[in-house]
């Protein structure tokens, strides 16, 4: 078993999933579409993704996000997400002296946030993107009874589309409501970190649109990779809801002791 | 023997069970599924050959390198460096695509240029969240302060949006007498 688990390399995984004839053919688009050296490795050899050298960790840092919705436009068409519905989103607080938080999202801040006139003194602001934590332990995959659900060898949580039956217990089971039933397809549906762009070498839709760096994504097996540097030596990084023991891998910088 | 009808009937059954357990096994369980766990393996790839629709941040330069030369330029130099282009105008996919025969890429759609404040007050528009030292201003009261009328497409008559700042003097004078 121990040994199957790690002989899970390019090889064996390619053989079984038939390889990835794709990134050949679009040959064409990864020269305009990638650019770090990850993706010209796999420009010359397109069977280059090696699923066991990565374990994939996210970044949030609350203090720098500005609320413009750019994440959440460019996931919706990056992704398809149908409307109203959100693979991530961006919640804004604000905080009043009396100690009471006002939280609103209006339409998954897709259309970013209007001003708003508050009839309070407000103590603090901030503004907290959302979206699946891809936790270690997850109920999510737990309580799937057709193994739609999985979690992969590079870190992140997927629903197989063809394999759910939307039943709905994954959305229940979300701790942080990541996850919803497609409206047309009628099957679960989340954040996958944009699978299809980051086994390219490129970045998740989200991060790569942010004008201000708020959102970045790391890989815990890169050597002197800065973001999980950042995750392990910080004081102020921090999960949502530790204490429910799902070891999320999307971690929050300077977030306020508001948000839960 | 009279008895053989029996033993027939005790063996179709036991046979039963282990053919049936094949077939249902068969219809029900696809076939890569279990391959690294509990899952179906051909998903992963499934996620994998999904098309690729936003770029990098480099995807606009390969073609515009050289019809707009200044403007990338500008824009490297200026604040908005690190607003990505499609942020502004569209996905790279809905522009151009690799021609089918050569494999080289070809714009197929105008691109998308949007002119209206809404864009620039999805970023600059005054909000208590918004970190204090990210630049801000209330849009019509901005405009009118500079003493430009307000209109839809306002903001691009004075700032240039690939290159925005206005603090250097001259460049201050230069817009308002667009704007006007
Ligand atoms: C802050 C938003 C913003 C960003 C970022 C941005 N653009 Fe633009 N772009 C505009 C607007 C607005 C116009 C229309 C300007 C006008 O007509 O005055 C425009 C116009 C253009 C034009 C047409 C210019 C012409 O003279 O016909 C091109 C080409 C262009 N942009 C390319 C780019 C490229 C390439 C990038 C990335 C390097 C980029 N833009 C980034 C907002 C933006
Ligand atoms: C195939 C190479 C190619 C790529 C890659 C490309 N463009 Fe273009 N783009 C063109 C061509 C060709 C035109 C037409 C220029 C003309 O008519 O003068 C154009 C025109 C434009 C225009 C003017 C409006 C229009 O459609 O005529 C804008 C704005 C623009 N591109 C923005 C972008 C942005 C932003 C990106 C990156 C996300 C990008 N382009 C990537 C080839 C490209
Ligand atoms: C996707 C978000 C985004 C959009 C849309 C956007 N900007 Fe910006 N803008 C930024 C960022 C980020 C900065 C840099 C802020 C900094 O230096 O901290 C900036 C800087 C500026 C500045 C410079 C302020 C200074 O300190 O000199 C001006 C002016 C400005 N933008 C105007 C505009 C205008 C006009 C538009 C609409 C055409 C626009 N912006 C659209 C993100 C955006
Ligand atoms: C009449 C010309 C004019 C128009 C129209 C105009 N601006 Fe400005 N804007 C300026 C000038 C001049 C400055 C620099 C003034 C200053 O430093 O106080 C400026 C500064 C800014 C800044 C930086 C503020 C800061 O705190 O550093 C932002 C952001 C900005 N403008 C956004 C916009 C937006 C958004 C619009 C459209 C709703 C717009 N401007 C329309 C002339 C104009």
């Amino acid at each position: 078993m121990q040994n199957r688990e790690t002989e899970m390399s390019r090889r064996s995984f390619l053989g079984k999933t038939g390889g990835l004839a794709v990134l050949v053919v679009a040959g064409g688009v990864t020269t305009v579409f990638a650019d770090s050296k990850q993706s010209e490795q796999i420009k010359k050899n397109p069977q280059a993704y090696d699923w066991s050298q990565h374990d994939y960790v996210y970044l949030v840092d609350t203090d720098k996000c500005i609320g413009c919705g750019s994440c959440v436009r460019a996931c919706q068409k990056e992704n398809h997400v149908p409307p109203h519905r959100f693979r991530t989103w961006v919640e804004r607080y604000v905080v009043s002296h009396d100690g009471h938080t006002h939280i609103d999202s209006p339409d998954g801040a897709r259309n970013g946030f209007p001003p708003v006139v508050s009839d309070y003194n407000v103590a603090k602001a901030f503004f907290v993107p959302k979206l699946c934590n891809h936790c270690t332990h997850t109920p999510c995959v737990q309580v799937c009874p057709v193994g739609a659900s999985y979690r992969t060898k590079d870190g992140l949580i997927l629903v197989d589309e063809k394999r759910c039956i939307g039943c709905g217990y994954c959305v229940q089971a979300c701790p942080y409501g990541s996850r919803f039933i497609h409206p047309e397809l009628h099957v679960a549906s989340k954040c996958t970190l944009c699978y299809h762009r980051i086994t390219k070498g490129m970045l998740p839709a989200c991060v790569q649109s942010c004008p201000v760096q708020a959102r970045m994504l790391g890989d815990r097996k890169k050597n002197g990779d800065k973001v999980a540097e950042i995750i392990a030596t910080s004081k102020v990084v921090r999960v949502l809801k530790p204490e429910l023991l799902t070891e999320p891998n999307c971690y929050y910088k300077n977030l306020s002791k508001e948000v839960y | 023997m009279e008895h053989t009808k029996h033993i027939w009937r005790a063996v179709l059954i036991i046979l039963l069970v282990p053919i049936s357990y094949v077939v249902i096994h068969h219809i029900a369980v696809p076939e890569s599924f279990g391959v690294y766990g509990h899952y179906r393996a051909d998903s992963v790839k499934e996620f994998m050959d999904t098309p690729v629709i936003h770029g990098d941040r480099e995807s606009c330069q390969s073609c515009h390198e050289k019809q707009n030369k200044e403007l990338l330029a500008n824009k490297a130099k200026g604040k908005h460096a690190t607003v990505p282009c499609e942020n502004c105008h569209d996905a790279v996919s809905f522009h151009v695509k690799p021609d089918s025969k050569t494999g080289e890429l070809v714009k197929i759609e105008k691109m998308v240029i949007v002119r209206s404040y809404r864009l620039c007050a999805y970023c600059h528009e005054y909000l208590e969240a918004r970190p204090n030292a990210f630049p801000q201003v209330k849009c019509k009261e901005h405009v009118i302060s500079q003493d430009a009328e307000f209109s839809e497409e306002v903001c691009v008559k004075c700032h240039d949006p690939h290159n925005p700042s206005l603090k250097e003097e001259g460049k201050k004078d230069e817009g308002k007498k667009d704007a006007k």
